[in-house]
């Protein structure tokens, strides 16, 4: 009999699809304290199972499915599972957060984590409900949207089950493909290709259990905590009223707006799109899970005209500005649209809109001509094609087979000057934040561990745009009052500490928003206390931040990835072209290798390879 | 003296009744960022950014004549 854990249900099911083996494996408590769970749990089972050079949609490579204890409806953000694999986008350590129900599913269930492994012989579906587990055919719903497959299982087992299920997108290895649940994505990196690859096709989930825990007044009191400071941030009204979406124009004006596929960080047209968008798409707020203290999830619409779309879940500002600045869209009703179509299809929209960019910037300087693109004209702002490309690029039919690869491949086919259209870090699509608006976010895009994605790095933003602290100042963080957003100096260090603090929502299977609105590492620590009957501090919360970071970088090295691949892609720190910050030199970046230096002395990685030291490797008790 | 200021979005709210429709302010000579954040009623506790001619401005900066204020605050879209 296994030692107790509070605070975890105790358990993690294995599905193995080869053999159609399904078993449940008793958790190892000394390895719990240590990665706790989410993807610091994810990256320690991956590290160790996963053969280095594997085919990421081959039946070798394996999905973890994780929650921890702090997945809890009662705890902010806590409505959250995080999903890791080895990403087909980028060959590199990946792994994708999702909202919703389906974490509190698994461990009602009596799971804490679900790995799958190997390859279905069939087109199936996996039925989880309560401790009974099934692999059901899914032959059935072979080619149907993410939602009508969600829709067909729940009529089939019933409304109560929470459903993950892939698009058209997963189905065809669109490699940055994504796994939705209600319109919201596991997004980046493609596992939607990699559950595909498995012939999965969507998770169904119900239970009806309750994880123990060992100290429930603690932990109510420290949730207690936590709400009221939420209540009393003076951003919670504006972020449930506006959003992610609301940020449009300020990131626009911070120069912190890429357009044009990043020749510029400033449009000048944030603020009246999203005016728009206020006016005439957003039809209501939305918690992506019962319970959440904000509700910052738009519901969006297009009412009439050519592009009707459906009152449906999305339209944040990532998406929305991929639709629109990247390929200088103006129509922010075709980029509700392509929202709404990617969401069907299952596929990303950062990487999906990025892919346009780039394949715009290729049409304009000969690289794509009418031939390779089915007839489309493909100039900048040129609105009616984007949907057209959404739906080339899920089917992978045409010019979409090309751009369904991601940038990086993609330029790599086309050669020529491709590449400097390709924005990207260790071949992720770039996201809509822009390191000309302050030198921090270039550090943590370039070593970051699944690439230049939109959620790790954006503390860094945060940092010196927004001059936030999420109360890491408490650990040591220098006061974001006094630092100049471009000063290179220094911001290699404080992205340690950032990345260390802003990892663990993605550990602890809670949303990271909530660091937003007043919630820190110290209140995460409380709760957890009160959950497992550890006694738990900020620091140690942190050292499993540090200890995750470190066990990605090693399976990236294991992979192949080294120094080179930490530079950020020239495009972001370029001067901009045109916009508010053309004639401000200082927003360039002068000099990111000594800012790369930096970062890994604070890390404890060698200079020359970006591994970790013997030393540092003592110290996380991962030598 | 006259500045013209700038309140991206959520934060338009601030400058109602006072910002005439071309967004400029006439306000005395030699205020401060911080003195005009006072006067707009942006509550201490909000962590707005203040740009001046694109520049970060301290809350201590002393704005001069002609000046082109933005102010934003970020919620952190991602």
């Amino acid at each position: 009999m296994a030692e107790k854990v509070f605070g975890y249900a105790g358990k993690q099911l294995r599905i193995s699809l080869t053999e159609g083996k399904i078993r449940e494996e008793e958790l190892d408590p000394k390895m719990l304290r240590k990665y706790l769970g989410g993807s610091g749990y994810g990256v320690k089972v991956l590290y160790d199972e996963l053969e280095e050079g594997i085919d990421p949609l081959g039946p070798e490579n394996k999905m973890v499915f994780a929650t921890s204890p702090l997945t809890e409806r009662q705890v902010p953000g806590g409505g959250s599972l995080e999903v890791c694999f080895k990403s087909p986008l980028t060959g590199t350590w990946g792994e994708a957060r999702v909202g919703d129900e389906f974490g509190f599913a698994m461990r009602k269930a009596g799971y804490d984590f679900i790995i799958i492994e190997g390859q279905a012989a069939e087109p199936a579906y996996l039925l989880i409900d309560d401790g009974k587990v099934e692999i059901k055919s899914g032959e059935h719903l072979l080619g149907k949207s993410s939602s009508k497959k969600a829709e067909m299982i729940g009529a089939e087992e019933g409304a109560d089950f929470s459903t993950l299920a892939i698009g058209q997108g997963g189905e065809n290895q669109v490699l940055y493909s994504a796994i939705m649940i209600n319109h919201r994505a596991v997004g980046r990196g493609g596992a939607g290709a990699v559950l595909g690859s498995k012939n999965i096709l969507a998770l169904s989930c119900r239970g009806s259990g309750q994880p123990e825990f060992a100290d429930k007044d603690k932990y109510m009191d420290a949730v207690k905590t936590a709400h009221s400071k939420i209540r009393e941030h003076p951003d919670t009204g504006d972020f449930r009223e506006h959003g992610t979406t609301g940020d449009m124009g300020g990131c626009d004006a911070a120069g912190d707006f890429p357009t044009k596929n990043w020749q510029s960080n400033s449009w000048g047209k944030g603020e009246e799109l999203y005016d728009y968008f206020y006016e005439n798409n957003l039809v209501d707020n939305k918690q992506c899970y019962k319970g959440c203290p904000v509700g910052c999830g738009r519901i969006a619409e297009v009412k009439e005209g050519k592009y009707k779309t459906p009152a449906h879940e999305g339209a944040e500002y990532e998406t929305m500005s991929a639709f629109t600045a990247f390929v200088l869209n103006e129509d922010v009703d075709v980029a509700v649209h392509c929202d709404y179509l990617c969401n069907e299809f299952g596929i990303d929209t950062i990487s999906t809109g990025a892919a346009i960019a780039f394949a715009m910037e290729c049409y304009e300087n000969g690289l794509l001509s009418q031939d390779d693109t089915d007839g489309l004209e493909l100039s900048w702002g040129n609105s009616e094609v984007l949907p057209l490309l959404v739906r080339k690029i899920a089917a992978r039919e045409g010019i979409g087979d090309l751009l369904a690869g991601g940038v990086k491949n993609a330029a790599e086919k086309l050669g020529g000057t491709a590449h400097e259209y390709a924005v990207q870090v260790k071949g992720l699509e770039a996201p809509a934040h822009d390191p000309r608006s302050g030198k921090a976010l270039a550090v943590s895009y370039g070593t970051g561990s699944r690439g230049s994605c939109h959620i790790h790095p954006v503390e860094a933003m945060g940092y010196d745009a927004g001059k936030m602290d999420f109360e890491l100042s408490d650990f040591g963080l220098p006061d974001p009052e006094g630092v100049d957003r471009w000063a290179e100096k220094g911001k290699g260090t404080v992205v340690k500490l950032l990345q260390d603090g802003g990892t663990l929502p993605d550990i602890m299977g809670t949303c990271k928003f909530m660091f937003y609105v007043g919630v820190g590492v110290k209140d995460y620590a409380a709760m957890l206390s009160g959950l497992t009957g550890w006694d738990i501090d900020g620091w140690e919360m942190l050292k499993i931040g540090e200890r995750a970071i470190n066990l990605q970088k090693l399976f990236n090295l294991r992979e192949g990835f080294d120094r080179e691949d930490d530079m950020i892609h020239p495009r972001m720190g370029m001067q901009p072209k045109f916009g508010d910050y053309q004639d401000k030199p200082d927003c360039a970046i002068a000099d990111f290798s000594a800012m790369l230096d930096e970062y890994y002395q604070e890390r404890g990685w060698d200079q020359a390879t970006g591994r970790p030291t013997p030393e540092k490797l003592q110290e996380l008790g991962l030598a | 003296m006259k500045l013209k200021v700038k309140l991206v979005s959520h934060l338009r709210k601030y400058g109602k009744g006072k910002l005439d429709s071309r967004g400029k302010l006439t306000v005395k000579d030699g205020l401060t960022v911080k003195e005009l954040l006072d006067y707009l009623e942006i509550p201490p506790e909000k962590k707005v950014i203040v740009l001046v001619n694109q520049r970060e401005a301290s809350k201590e900066h002393q704005l001069s004549a002609e000046d082109d204020v933005v102010i934003y605050n970020l919620l952190l879209g991602g």
